[in-house]
């Protein structure tokens, strides 16, 4: 393989890797959900060490109060869809992989959709919703993935291996309600924090994907908590629970239920994001021209059309999507989208 | 990264009869009918979006109303994290 010559040499050189290894992560699909701090600071690890195929996908827009903590974003990105801005930083990388970028909200059939060809799901999204869908995926289809999550100077990892050690729901048998616990926005979070998780997550990945050039036989992993502040490393076993409604009882409710709602409170933004009722293709161009004359502001941006209206800042996606700033109360944003973009 | 400071002493303290235990690296005083819930609880973790660990066995939530704690019992705690 030309690239394993002199591109990958330290890697390969890296005994639990080798020529066979760095064969493996180029042969390999990875699908990372979410492409903010966790999710931008994963893909750019994969796509560093040759990882052949890396599918991003996230639904938000980059803001300026991204930059100090996702790495792949710059100012000159204010307003692109995550997926595409990270894909062009990701590029400028060069080497073997190929990026996929997907603008979409990762829901059941969204999932249904991008995963069954990746051979490992890494976490970077920013909520636990989603967390627990990847854990009904991953746990149904027996795939592996890693959860990591992150907020203040701490974070948590675990790599979910179906058949060998816990799910996510062994050790957390329901989701927190929305809220309950602390959030990027209540508690702020720092980079090395973002880094540390991340990169427990990506070594793990690495680690599966080189698969038997990796080393040992996988052993039943660990929950790993660490803070960047503090320097405080301490795990847990994470064994199977017998009992887990999820690898136990083999019940996947995040997957089977119909659809999530169709508008969400994006936590501690001001912001709900609604979705059409139906999946259809959204004409923005002939969008635009019809709020024109009502709103302010009107424009289309890498694919995305923002306006002003009344208090709220709407940004439409093509798949009929919106974010709603100015509001975190879902009914009403339901009524603003009816409103201005169509039901 | 959980932060826990040392309780309030008990007044049970009082009568030399509590014993320690070991949260997350700090030492501990609680009673000595004192269990994996009502450690929980006095912590303000009883919310359940936790997962415990008692000398490296993960204690699930059906059985933390029952498990005693002795002296000397190293107990971890973590905090579902939900930020990304």
């Amino acid at each position: 393989m030309a690239w394993t010559d002199s591109r990958f040499d330290r890697q390969i050189r890296f005994v639990h890797l080798g020529a066979a290894g760095q064969e493996r992560l180029e042969a390999a699909r990875v699908l990372i959900v979410g492409c903010g701090a966790l999710g931008g600071s994963l893909a750019m690890q994969l796509v560093r060490s040759g990882v052949g195929q890396v599918v991003l996908a996230d639904r938000d827009v980059v803001e300026l109060s991204n930059l100090p903590r996702q790495v792949l974003f710059s100012e000159t990105d204010l307003g692109r869809p995550k997926s595409q801005a990270a894909q062009a930083a990701l590029q400028k990388i060069g080497g073997p992989s190929r990026i996929e970028a997907h603008d979409v909200h990762v829901d059941a059939d969204v999932l249904l959709e991008l995963a069954p060809r990746a051979q490992v799901i890494l976490d970077g999204t920013d909520n636990l919703a989603t967390r627990y869908l990847i854990n009904d995926y991953c746990v149904s289809r027996h795939v592996p993935w890693i959860y990591g999550g992150v907020v203040g100077s701490s974070g948590l990892v675990l790599p979910v291996l179906p058949g060998v050690g816990a799910c996510l729901r062994c050790l957390f048998p329901a989701p927190a309600q929305v809220g309950s616990l602390e959030s990027c926005q209540t508690s702020g979070v720092i980079l090395p924090a973002v880094q540390l998780v991340s990169s427990l997550q990506a070594g793990a990945c690495l680690r599966l994907l080189a698969g038997k050039a990796g080393g040992s036989e996988p052993e039943a992993p660990r929950l790993t908590m660490v803070d960047a502040w503090s320097t405080e490393v301490r795990s847990v076993s994470a064994r199977r629970d017998p009992a887990c409604p999820c690898c136990g009882m083999r019940e996947f409710p995040f997957l089977d239920a119909p659809t999530e709602n169709a508008a969400v409170a994006l936590c501690g933004r001001n912001t709900v994001q609604v979705r059409p009722q139906s999946k259809s293709q959204t004409d923005l161009a002939r969008l635009a021209e019809r709020v024109r004359a009502i709103a302010s502001a009107v424009r289309v941006h890498s694919g995305v059309l923002e306006f002003q209206v009344e208090e709220f800042h709407l940004r439409v996606f093509p798949d009929g999507r919106a974010l709603i700033e100015g509001t975190e109360d879902p009914a009403r944003a339901r009524a603003v989208y009816d409103r201005y973009v169509g039901s | 990264m959980l932060r826990l400071s040392k309780g309030a002493p008990s007044p049970i303290l009082n009568f030399g009869v509590s014993i320690e235990i070991q949260v997350n690296g700090l030492a501990r005083q609680v009673e000595p009918a004192a269990t994996v819930a009502s450690l929980l609880r006095e912590l303000g973790l009883d919310h359940g979006h936790i997962a415990v660990e008692l000398n490296q066995r993960i204690v699930r939530p059906s059985e933390r109303a029952t498990k005693a704690l002795a002296p000397g019992d190293e107990i971890e705690i973590v905090t579902l994290v939900g930020g990304g």
